[in-house]
């Protein structure tokens, strides 16, 4: 590794610029928040407050405070890791976020599984089996994909798989009888799994099915599309040419030769896709009532409960610029050919 | 005229998947621009009593919680959706050309500085931007436009920046800089026409993702408000009565698939055909 | 085949989704709920959430019966009122424990009650407004002293389940912190209910399980057990119901209510609750201000087709005090819907050509969603353009509280504090009480109104005291400022074999837990 020392700066870099980035998001958030119509004095109060009861919280919330010192004092709460205190759920919003982030985490982790387990073979038979059936369907329906709304894609799977078929869930994630297993993670695939409890283990994964289905499917064809383009790039290369001609399996060209470089590209689209998972787990929370933070998102915007939403914005830009971050590292340990 | 329909002939046989596309789009902007003249009830008229009922020959697609004709709400819906995706990627697409294309010919602290503006747009979910944003401006179709432009906008800032920095080395841009022509008309005449095209086929292609999250964005609640009909909308209602009434979910989500598939397919043709540099992009 | 896949899918993940049908344990009542519960503190709570926890677990001194309208005693026996008014002496039941052991007696009252005036949140206001010390007579007595006296509703006042419930003296010395115990209370309950709270996971259910402490003994049928599931998705609560998973499903939406019809073992309930819902008009400016349109449009309204928001389980108010507390009166006169008086109305008023007019809708009560929308189609055939506007409770509440910004028209619900006609006509139509003091949305400021409101709370006399109250509500009839539409109806539904359920409009959302039982 010539370059580690190279590298290793230009990851600092990167992580002196996202702290202004992210920086300037919450400046960005904690303003546009501020102006949102609503008392939130009088909300945390109750709306039957009288109004001394109001002004008392309010001083003590610190929201009669000029708002540059607000800002500052956020600011300088973030600084040390205090989120301040959410007004509807009347907890630190570090507590909040700890409890609904895993149920986020978990399901687009799930649908990023499903995009990968589908999306890349997927792409590597259609580009293979170039004009074939297969690679006519594959693109027909990763065209559909993409132009389906996520929600509503998710409401006829609930219809289909819940009212009608009825086998699987459609709300939740855990069925009705089941505690949650064991607090390690948070994420109760993966709990279940430390505590040996089966049951739980079945039904969390019973109960992600549908929601990362609808979560996955644009994404996955993304995926999919990027895959097969790439591969069939690369196939029609000079050295893969060489290769098949000098009698190599195809098996081998193609996993061997050609799918190491396609999937290079496929590296960013997969880390975009990250992000669209993300934003997209918002709507599918609202439908499948899975209580994650874009669920607590929604619920916190119409309460204008500030720092729950700068709370939430904070850690969706975190993970957003992070996976971009690993992406583009991961590039340049890929391919030896790209320079920081 | 024969030349351009043997050519339209061709196309079609070449392309067939991108020529449905673009006909469907054609009729459904068709249906959109005559929904007031066609014999379709009034989507504003509430029947209590009617609420609810399913697909019939009186009303082909059912009806909603207020006894309003679906049909007639999904025709009408229409014109709301792509008015408002349209307006907002034009929006987006002009005010984000003119900050990407002087940042991009300027450079220094102007670029610098909208780079970094830009960083902070795109570090989280548009979506949840959206949200606050429509929530501060109030529900309606023109809070909407304006949330919606305001998250887009970066997008095309950037791809207009590395349009400028490409043509801002050009010949003929050293060459009009060399005998004294005012920046401004630079940029005018210059750079922005040669910059134009790759910028208005990403307009196009992004007419479905608008399309897409208006919805989302009247889905959460947020958006275009009653008596006026719209996609989204209809699916934030709808779903309340997900088991009971099928009906009210299946179609307006059904009109949003074919509005989208149409452009993505018309759009893939149209790419195909220009092959701009494209970018991929998050939602 | 659909059914046989069906049948493989589910042997193939070894989990049915729905479809099994179950029955809870005999000694158990599950009991799924909607509303949210974000703390369960006595002193701060004042959301219809705890209903349900509040009555398992905590008691009140008294409690309102409303079948026979009257007061009765709960951790009171007997009380005293001195003529005046003044004093409100509690002789206290012997021999109540709390949960963690501590005695009942006139020092825990005074703990509680002292910590929910210090605190001063929420619902606190019931007490500091009109009490100005409590104090320990003897260990079995304690005496009120009141801020202003005479107030007649004050026994109703103290059967509020919001701010009157009692909580443990150790526990609120013990666990007081440095925040007045608002950390410990917001997730425990210790009280002297009949059932004491055992887990509690966070937005998904709590357990209670039986108190063998309690005062009133476990002789006769009761359950063991009584497990809270907060259930988001209404048509998943349903299907829980109509499966048996659940006993008693609260808060089904009414248009939901048909896919429970005629299931067997499902018994379906429908009651009108003390919760009304209601139009205010803007009294101070605009054409609202001009009482004939405010008639005009109380007569454009279509009180017929309203109800069939409510899925035509309710009929429209008549008066403003809903039915089944003191003060309501169906011989009031009431608008009804005609189109061509309000027209007439309009045109006197000099609006033959129409006016526009905004109205607001709230999002978390969505029935202002469809009234707005039903009445917007009504107008447009008087030449009313009616702008049909939804709001956040945020913005609902930054509306209405400047005179400015202040909407022709805003669809509100009022529940009431306490189960007394002051709860309803006090804060929504005393001039004093205009927003952001008070919920008197349409600014109402009539001084006859005000006159009698006064008196009304001073009246001694209940049969006097009725008469002032429907004198005060023909006056508000006539002054139109308001559509008053209908009492906001709540579903509860069970599986036919729970018994003993009475339902309470007072405390809607809550639950007789210690008087019901599963044949």
């Amino acid at each position: 590794m010539l370059d580690r020392q190279v590298m290793v700066r230009y990851i600092v870099k990167r992580l002196a610029l996202l702290t202004i980035t992210l920086l300037g998001v919450l400046t960005l958030t904690f303003f546009v928040s501020h102006v949102v119509p609503g008392d939130p004095a009088r909300l945390a109060a109750g709306v039957r407050a009288r109004p001394e009861q109001v002004e008392a919280l309010r001083t003590r919330l610190g929201l009669d405070r000029p708002l540059w010192q607000q800002y500052g004092h956020y600011i300088a709460g973030v600084v040390r890791g205090d989120l301040g205190e959410s007004i509807r759920t009347r907890r630190p919003v570090s507590a909040d976020l700890a409890e609904y982030f895993p149920a986020t985490v978990e399901l687009t982790a799930f649908a990023m599984i499903l995009c990968l387990l589908i999306g890349i073979p997927l792409g590597i038979v259609s580009a293979v089996k170039r004009e074939s059936v297969i690679d006519h369907v594959s693109r027909v329906a990763s065209t559909a994909a993409v132009s389906m709304p996520t929600f509503w894609l998710g409401l006829l799977l609930q219809l289909l798989f819940f009212r009608w078929l009825q086998i699987l869930p459609a709300t939740g994630r855990l069925g009705f009888y089941l505690s949650p297993p064991a607090h390690a993670t948070g994420l109760y695939v993966l709990d279940s799994l430390f505590s040996g409890n089966w049951t739980a283990l079945g039904d969390s994964l019973v109960h992600l099915i549908l929601p990362a289905t609808a979560l996955a499917a644009s994404s996955m064809a993304v995926i999919t599309r990027m895959t097969r383009s790439s591969l069939l790039e690369i196939l029609s290369l000079d050295y893969v040419r060489t290769a098949r001609s000098k009698g190599l399996a195809e098996k081998v060209v193609i996993l061997k030769h050609a799918l190491r470089n396609a999937l290079l590209p496929s590296l960013t689209v997969i880390g975009l896709q990250v992000g669209v998972l993300l934003a997209g787990a918002v709507l599918i929370e609202v439908v499948f009532s899975w209580p994650g933070i874009g669920l607590y998102a929604v619920q916190s915007i119409t309460f204008v409960d500030f720092q729950a939403i700068l709370g939430v914005t904070l850690i969706t830009a975190i993970v957003y610029s992070g996976v971009n971050l690993i992406v583009d590292v991961l590039y340049g340990v890929i391919d030896p050919r790209i320079h920081y | 005229m024969k030349a351009f329909w043997e050519k339209l002939g061709r196309w079609i046989a070449v392309r067939p998947l991108a020529a449905a596309g673009a006909a469907t789009l054609l009729a459904i902007l068709l249906l959109a621009l005559l929904a007031p003249v066609l014999p379709l009830q009034d989507p504003q008229s509430v029947n209590m009593h009617d609420k609810l009922l399913p697909p019939s020959a009186a009303h082909p697609m059912g009806t909603d919680d207020l006894g309003r004709d679906i049909l007639s709400r999904v025709v009408n819906g229409a014109r709301t959706s792509l008015l408002v995706s349209v307006v907002v990627v034009a929006c987006a697409s002009v005010f984000g050309m003119g900050v990407g294309l002087t940042a991009g010919y300027f450079g220094g602290m102007a670029d610098e500085l909208m780079m970094r503006t830009t960083d902070i747009f795109l570090a989280f979910p548009g979506l949840i931007l959206a949200m606050a944003v429509a929530v501060v401006l109030g529900p309606g179709v023109v809070p909407t436009i304006v949330a919606l432009s305001i998250v887009w906008w970066p997008w095309y800032a950037r791809l207009a920046r590395s349009e400028a920095l490409m043509h801002k080395q050009a010949d003929f841009v050293e060459a009009a800089r060399a005998t004294g022509v005012p920046t401004w008309r630079i940029l005018r005449s210059h750079i922005l026409p040669n910059s134009l095209s790759p910028l208005i086929v990403q307009a196009t292609l992004d007419m479905g993702y608008a399309i897409l999250t208006t919805a989302s964005l009247s889905f959460i609640g947020l958006g275009v408000q009653e008596p006026t009909a719209e996609w989204g909308a209809m699916l934030n209602i709808g779903r309340k009565y997900l088991l009971s009434a099928w009906w009210f979910i299946t179609f307006p989500g059904l009109a949003i698939f074919i509005t989208v598939l149409a452009i993505n397919l018309a759009g893939d043709g149209l790419r195909d055909y220009l092959d701009p540099r494209t970018r991929k992009r998050g939602a | 085949m659909r059914t046989r896949f069906a049948c493989c899918l589910v042997a193939l993940l070894g989990v049915s989704a729905v479809s099994a049908i179950a029955s809870t344990p005999a000694d158990t009542l599950v009991v799924g709920v909607v509303e949210e519960v974000t703390t369960m503190d006595p002193a701060i709570d004042y959301t219809f959430g705890s209903g349900p926890l509040f009555r398992a677990a905590y008691e009140r001194l008294v409690t309102f019966n409303t079948a026979s309208g009257k007061i009765e005693p709960q951790l009171a026996l007997s009380w005293d009122v001195s003529d005046d008014g003044q004093f409100y002496t509690f002789h206290l039941r012997k021999g109540v424990t709390f949960h963690d052991g501590a005695a009942f007696n006139a020092a825990a009252v005074k703990t509680a009650y002292d910590r929910v005036m210090t605190i001063n949140e929420g619902p606190a206001w019931m007490l500091t407004s009109y009490v100005a010390a409590i104090d320990v007579v003897d260990d079995a007595t304690v005496r009120f002293t009141m801020k202003t006296y005479p107030f007649v509703p004050f026994l109703r006042v103290l059967s509020s389940y919001w701010g009157m419930c009692i909580a443990s003296p150790t526990a609120i010395t013990q666990n007081a912190g440095d925040d007045m115990g608002k950390t410990f209370f917001r997730n425990h309950i210790v009280g002297t209910g009949p059932y004491k709270l055992v887990e509690w996971v966070e937005g998904q259910q709590m357990v209670f399980e039986r108190f063998d402490g309690y005062w009133g003994g476990w002789t006769g049928n009761h359950v063991n057990r009584i497990v809270l599931r907060k259930i988001l998705d209404t048509t998943t609560m349903a299907l829980l119901l109509e499966s048996g998973d659940l006993d008693i499903a609260y808060g089904i939406p009414l248009d939901e209510l048909t896919s429970l019809n005629g299931k067997p073992g499902v018994v379906i309930g429908v009651h009108d609750t003390f919760t009304t819902n209601m139009i205010a008009m803007n009294t101070t400016k605009g054409p609202l201000a001009d009482v004939r349109v405010r008639r005009a449009l109380s007569y454009s309204f279509d009180y017929a087709s309203a109800m069939e928001v409510f899925a035509g389980y309710t009929t429209p108010l008549i008066g403003q005090i809903p039915a089944g507390m003191p003060g309501h009166d169906d011989s009031l006169p009431h608008y009804v819907f005609d189109l061509d008086v309000a027209k007439q109305l309009l045109a006197e008023a000099g609006y033959a050509k129409g006016l526009s007019l905004e109205y607001t809708w709230v999002t978390e009560e969505p029935e202002g969603r469809r009234v707005g929308v039903l009445w917007q189609d009504t107008l447009r055939k008087i030449g009313v353009d009616l702008k049909v506007t939804e709001v956040t409770v945020a913005g609902h509440w930054d509306r209405v509280s400047n005179i400015e910004t202040m909407p022709d028209l805003a669809n509100y619900r009022w529940g009431i504090d306490y189960p007394d006609p002051s709860s309803v006509l006090v804060p929504l139509y005393h001039g004093d009480n205009a927003p952001p003091a008070g919920y008197n949305l349409s600014r109402l400021a009539d001084p006859r109104v005000n006159a009698i409101l006064d008196a009304s709370g001073k009246e001694p006399d209940e049969t006097k005291r009725l008469q002032l109250l429907a004198e005060a509500q023909s006056l508000l009839l006539t002054g139109a400022s308001n559509i008053w539409i209908t009492a906001v109806p709540v579903t509860v539904c069970m599986r036919s074999n729970v018994q003993g359920y009475v339902f309470e409009p007072a405390a809607f959302s809550s639950f007789n837990f210690y008087d019901i039982y599963k044949k």
